[in-house]
This record gives C-alpha cells, sequence and structure tokens, in this order.
C-alpha cells in the first residue's frame, strides 16, 4: 500500500495556484485571438477603398477593449505567481484571485463579486497557507454555484457565498486537504454545503 | 465577384471576441453570415436552414464540436463543417475528420489562418453544392422509382402514381383491384396520406377476415346492451374514421346484408350502431379493395351492382408483379438492402444467375411474395452474394404453382410467344442453364444470350412474357394502340370492366 504523499501549504497552494493559471490562461488566449481577429478586420477595411470609418472603429475599439482584458488578466496573473510578504494582505491576495476567476466564471455567464464592509487586516498565518485555503474556497464555491459572493469583512473575516441563493447539496464547499491546511496555520474556517466562512489570524 | 458568393456561413461559437470580427471578415468576402453562441443552438438553425459551411469552436457549451459534427451525421443535415480549436491535438483533429469534419484550424486566429480559412471556405461550399446537386437528383430519381411507400418505376406503377395524384384530393370513392399482394393496402395509404385527410385517422378493416355479426359490428359499433355482453358502447369503424379514410379490403367477401347497410351508409354518410336509434353523421373517404373478378362477382350477385357503382367512383388496377419485370429487380435489390441491414449481414447482391430466376419467375403472390423471398434468402445466405439455391429452393418444391403450360393469346407475336416459353422454362427449372437448354433443345450459350436479351427488355419480353403486357402499352382511356379494346383477363369485358389507368369518375 503506498502512503499518499502529506499535502503542505506550499504544494497545495502550488496545485491550486497552477489550477487558476491554466483556467486563465484559455481566457487570456481567447481575448488575444479577438485582438488577432478583429486588428484583422481593421487591417483589411483600412486598405479597401471607400470604406467608411464607422465600418472600422468598432473593431479597433473592440480590439482595445480585448488587450485592455489580456493586460489586467495577466497583471493579476504575476501577482498570483509573485513571492508573499509576511504578513499577507488579505485583501490584496484574495483581490487578485477574485479577478482571475471573475473571467473563468464569465465564459459560463456567471460571475465572481468581491465587497468590502470593513478595513481587512493583514494576517499572520503562513502566506502559502492562507493564499492555498482561500483559492480552494473560491474554486470550491464557484464549481457548486457558478456565480459568488465573496465579502471582506473586518476582523480578517471571508464570506464566500452564492450570488443565487441556496443551492440542494450537502458537501462542504472546502476539500479536505485545504481543511486540513486551514487547521495548520490558525485559519478557521467553518464550511458547509452554502457557504464558506473563513477568519484569519491576526 | 464577392457579392456573388452569396453562400450562408454559420458560425458557432461562445467567444463573442473571435465571433464578432470573424463574422466582419468574412461578410467581407461576400458571404451572409449568422452567429451562435452554442452547439445546441447550431443544430436548431442547422435543421431550420440550409447552410453551406458551419465553422464550430471544438469547445462549446451544451453541445461541443464533435458532438454537433455527430448529430449533423445522424440527422444526416447538409452541410460541411469546418471546425476551429483552441485546443488542438492530433487526437482531437483525427477525431473530428472521423465525424466528417470538411478540415480543423488551430487558434490563433492570426493572419495566416485567416488567410487559410478564407481559402478553405469557396472548397468547402463547393463540395457542399456538389452534394446538394447529387441530393437533388437522387431525390428526383427517387422520385420516379417510389411513390410514398410504393416501389416501381414501370409505366404501369407510373400510371398508378399519376391516378393517385389526380384523385387523392378529390372525395371520390375508390376501388383498387389486383390480385393479393400487389400493394392495395399500400395504394390506399398513399390516397390517404396526399389527401387533405391526411392529418385524420386512416382506419383499415378486412371484410374477409371476420364473421359476418363481427364485422357488422366493427364496421358500424354498438350501444351499450346491443347484444348479451355488451357492457359497453363501442365505435365503429365509420366512426372512428370519421374525419379521415376508411379502407375496406376484400370488400366482395362481404355478407349481401351487410352490402345494404354498407351502401345506406355510403349514401347518407350516417351511421347507426348496433342496438342505436339515433343516426350519427360521419365524414369519410371510402376506399375499397378487392383481388376477386368483379364481373364474375356481379354475376353471382356476390357483389351488389348498386354497391359497386357507389364504390367503384374511380377503379384503380394494380398490375400484378409478373406484368412490371422492370420493377422486380429494384424490388428484390430494396428488399435485400432492407432485410441484410435488418439481420446485421453484408451482402452485396445477388449472383446474375438468381437475379435472372428472379426476374423470371411468375410471382403469384406478388411483391409479398418477392419480400418473404428475398427475406428468407438473406437469412439462409451464407455467402457475400444470394445465389439461386438461396432464393428459388422452396418455390420450386411448390412447383404445382408454376403453370406448366404457357398462355399465349391468339394476337401475341411469335418473338414474344418465345420469349414466353424461354423465361417459364427458365422459372420451372428453378433457373438451372442446362437443364433448361436442353429442355428447350437449344444449347446452353445461346439460351444464355437469349436470357440476356430478354432482361434487357428485348426481342419481345415485353410482350408474349406477360399476359397482361398489352396494358402498358395502353393510353390512358385502357385503349392499346391502335384503338383495341382493353383485354379483361378471364371474363368478357362488360361496360363496367375495370382497365389500369382508367379512371370513371361517375
Amino acid at each position: 500500500m503506498t502512503e499518499r504523499p502529506e499535502v503542505t501549504p506550499t504544494s497545495l497552494w502550488l496545485e491550486l495556484s497552477q489550477e487558476i493559471a491554466n483556467r486563465v490562461g484559455h481566457e487570456i488566449k481567447n481575448a488575444l485571438n479577438g485582438v488577432a481577429v478583429n486588428l484583422e478586420v481593421v487591417r483589411s477595411r483600412a486598405q479597401r477603398e471607400g470604406v467608411a470609418l464607422a465600418a472600422i472603429v468598432p473593431y479597433a475599439l473592440s480590439a482595445s477593449t480585448q488587450f485592455e482584458e489580456v493586460s489586467r488578466l495577466t497583471d493579476a496573473l504575476l501577482a498570483l505567481a509573485r513571492p508573499v510578504h509576511r504578513p499577507l494582505d488579505v485583501a490584496a491576495a484574495i483581490e487578485c484571485q477574485t479577478q482571475l476567476l471573475g473571467a473563468v466564471a464569465a465564459r459560463a455567464n456567471g460571475a465572481v463579486r468581491l465587497e468590502r464592509t470593513g478595513d481587512v487586516a493583514t494576517t499572520s498565518a503562513d502566506g502559502d497557507a492562507a493564499r492555498a485555503v482561500m483559492a480552494a474556497a473560491l474554486l470550491g464555491a464557484l464549481d457548486r454555484f457558478g456565480s459568488i459572493r465573496c465579502v471582506l469583512e473586518a476582523g480578517g473575516v471571508v464570506r464566500i457565498t452564492s450570488e443565487a441563493g441556496p443551492r440542494k447539496g450537502s458537501r462542504s464547499l472546502l476539500s479536505a486537504p485545504a481543511l486540513r491546511v486551514a487547521k495548520q496555520a490558525g485559519i478557521r474556517v467553518e464550511s458547509t454545503s452554502q457557504h464558506i466562512i473563513l477568519s484569519f489570524p491576526a | 465577384m464577392k457579392a456573388s458568393k452569396q453562400a450562408r456561413i454559420l458560425i458557432a461559437d461562445d467567444e463573442r471576441a473571435i465571433t464578432e470580427g470573424l463574422a466582419a471578415i468574412l461578410a467581407d468576402e461576400g458571404y451572409e453570415i449568422e452567429v451562435v453562441a452554442d452547439g445546441q443552438k447550431a443544430i436548431d438553425r442547422l435543421t431550420a436552414t440550409r447552410f453551406g459551411v458551419i465553422l464550430a469552436d471544438l469547445k462549446m457549451p451544451k453541445v461541443d464540436g464533435i458532438a454537433l459534427l455527430k448529430e449533423l451525421q445522424q440527422r444526416q443535415i447538409p452541410t460541411e463543417c469546418i471546425i476551429i480549436t483552441g485546443q488542438a491535438t492530433v487526437d482531437s483533429a483525427v477525431q473530428a475528420m472521423r465525424q466528417g469534419a470538411y478540415d480543423y484550424i488551430e487558434k490563433p486566429l492570426n493572419v495566416e489562418k485567416l488567410n487559410r480559412l478564407k481559402a478553405l471556405i469557396p472548397k468547402a461550399l463547393d463540395k457542399f453544392n456538389v452534394q446538394q446537386q447529387n441530393r437533388e437528383l437522387t431525390s428526383k430519381l427517387q422520385g420516379l422509382t417510389h411513390f410514398g411507400e410504393l416501389t416501381g418505376q414501370s409505366e404501369a406503377m407510373r400510371g398508378v402514381y399519376h391516378i393517385i395524384d389526380a384523385v387523392a384530393s378529390s372525395t371520390a370513392s375508390v376501388l383498387i383491384l389486383g390480385e393479393s399482394g400487389t400493394g392495395k393496402e399500400l395504394v390506399a395509404r398513399a390516397l390517404h396520406n396526399k389527401s387533405d385527410r391526411a392529418k385524420g385517422p386512416f382506419f383499415a378493416l378486412n371484410c374477409a377476415a371476420l364473421p359476418k355479426e363481427i364485422l357488422e359490428n366493427e364496421l358500424f359499433g354498438h350501444e351499450k346492451g346491443a347484444f348479451t355482453g355488451s357492457i359497453t358502447e363501442k365505435q365503429g369503424a365509420f366512426e372512428m374514421a370519421s374525419g379521415g379514410t376508411l379502407f375496406l379490403d376484400e370488400v366482395a367477401e362481404m355478407p349481401w346484408d351487410i352490402q345494404v347497410k354498407l351502401l345506406r351508409s355510403l349514401e347518407t354518410r350516417m351511421v347507426r350502431r348496433l342496438g342505436g336509434k339515433k343516426e350519427i353523421t360521419v365524414d369519410i373517404r371510402i376506399i375499397a379493395a378487392t383481388n376477386k373478378d368483379l364481373q364474375q362477382a356481379l354475376a353471382d350477385n356476390e357483389l351488389r351492382e348498386d354497391l359497386y357503382y357507389r364504390l367503384a367512383v374511380v377503379e384503380l388496377f394494380l398490375p400484378p408483379l409478373r406484368e412490371r419485370m422492370g420493377d422486380i429487380q429494384l424490388l428484390a435489390n430494396e428488399f435485400l438492402l432492407q432485410f441484410a441491414q435488418q439481420n446485421g449481414k453484408k451482402i452485396s447482391g445477388f449472383e446474375d444467375q438468381a437475379m435472372q430466376w428472379i426476374v423470371t419467375y411468375h410471382w403469384p403472390g406478388n411483391v409479398r411474395e418477392l419480400k418473404n423471398a428475398v427475406e428468407r434468402a438473406v437469412i439462409m445466405a451464407r455467402a457475400p452474394r444470394i445465389t439461386t439455391a438461396d432464393i428459388a429452393p422452396r418455390h420450386l418444391r411448390t412447383s404445382g404453382e408454376i403453370s406448366a403450360a404457357v398462355p399465349i393469346s391468339v394476337g401475341s407475336t411469335v418473338a414474344a410467344a418465345r420469349s414466353q416459353l424461354v423465361l417459364r422454362t427458365f422459372a420451372t427449372m428453378g433457373g438451372d442453364h442446362a437443364r433448361t437448354a436442353k429442355m428447350l433443345g437449344v444449347s446452353a450459350e445461346d439460351l444464355r444470350s437469349e436470357l440476356a436479351l430478354l432482361m434487357r427488355g428485348g426481342a419481345g419480353a415485353g410482350g408474349g412474357a406477360r399476359s397482361g403486357a398489352g396494358r402498358d402499352a395502353r393510353d390512358a382511356n385502357g385503349k392499346a394502340p391502335g384503338g383495341a379494346a382493353p383485354v379483361k383477363r378471364g371474363k368478357p369485358a362488360k361496360s363496367a370492366a375495370p382497365a389500369k389507368g382508367k379512371i370513371k369518375k361517375r
């Protein structure tokens, strides 16, 4: 019988950040495709005589919008890959993840909404553990609900719920390895089939 | 030049950033473009409208590119599909091509790929157009050989199709005459399906299969308590067929007193259930059929003359299979395909000798007998082609059916009489060339040549081989060229004698 390798905060973070990068990579590629196709419309129409500007401008704007989206997602992806500083800024970390997963959710007509109801503190918890638990919670909720609402509350509390209200189901939204990593890092977790509340230690 | 393309292209992709630009590029090329965001919507649009080409993303919500291709094949939706994929792997490309994709293009759609796409589309459209022409030609050909569920391309059958077309839309009663197994019910169904009553019921009743009391009950229904055991009321065939067509098969076998009731119902368009008092109005069209010699039935008082005239507003004669030699091969091949598929057998056709036997045998049970014989042959066949032994033996065992005499009418030509003799002897010998040649006193080689000629319809094959062959040459009034009166088999022709292709409006 082979023993399962122990999940460490770093290994879990690597696994989940790869998962996010993989999903977002498709969105970046699609947006770049859009840029290429729209620029081709601009190029070919600009070469033709008698084509009104109105027939070109929308495609130039569309290419520009898509380029901005690529730029925004690339920045967030770079932030995801940056080494963590202690203490970890909970708001900044979760903002980066919600931005990336928001683009993924949009593909399936979903959304990831982020709200702040109070000043969110930094946390003394291990940086990889904190980011891994956040990612596990966001991915778990997104896969289950499609559209999620993430509220940052005072005292380092993050509340993740379904945007569309309660759903049927009994399985916890957070995976067992993520729960173990959270426990080791002193992150309090309340995970049901309907919501996840993460309380990060100050 | 660009405006002349006018071809319709469907883009199926959930990536709006790409589809808008792609639609603009292709619209600039002169195509008519429509965009849908998922595979299911693509299927819906392709079902409703014809698109020469569909550009489909491999990954789409609801139905992905591969599933879309499968659906197009299954539903036989005519279009050429070019798959656009962001995750091009050898596997996905092979899978797409196997499922019938015209080609595939990898994302990102840079200038080079877009140019390739622009070059691919006219080729895909060419293929679509060629196949479209093929489909149209096949459909036209099908129209020449098929009519509803009926199969046949002979002059005799085209005459039948013509009559069906002409009378289907009227409300006139039709009397179908023909030997057992010629497809009288199929003709009745074709008449119904082509009529304004097609959405109404088609109710068939075999008048010979039921005892008198039951037949009466089936036709007119009964009220509760009409007779012992009738605990509920029951609608009869007239009521059930109301709004549609009532097909009375073997109508000449109907008992005399039921004929009286039937005639009354036909005249008044009202029926009274057994044990009932009220008259029920019905809206039906009657189609009747019989394989009896009606002149004899009228002479023997088996069929009321007034009922006959009521039923036979239009008479339609279905020729026996032996008089449709040209259709035998078509039918045999069609049945072979059908039963080979049904039985999961890979049979490619008939051996030449087997087909010669099939064409020359006189098929007393008509199409039904041919169908059963081919089904049995398919089941028994051990080789990829049906042999004479597969199809003939059972019929030879019942060789009593095959008349040893060759009926030759006065007026037949010598060539026609000769072909009749050759074909019948060949059929009687079970398709054995050597035995046939010996019996006829000719060489096997001469026999083969003569049979080949007869199969091609030469040297009197259309005449003496078929007792009613002269019918094929007759005009719409049943007259042969030169004004000869239609020949009625068996009995001398009366004024009311049915003739193939004859429409009598009364």
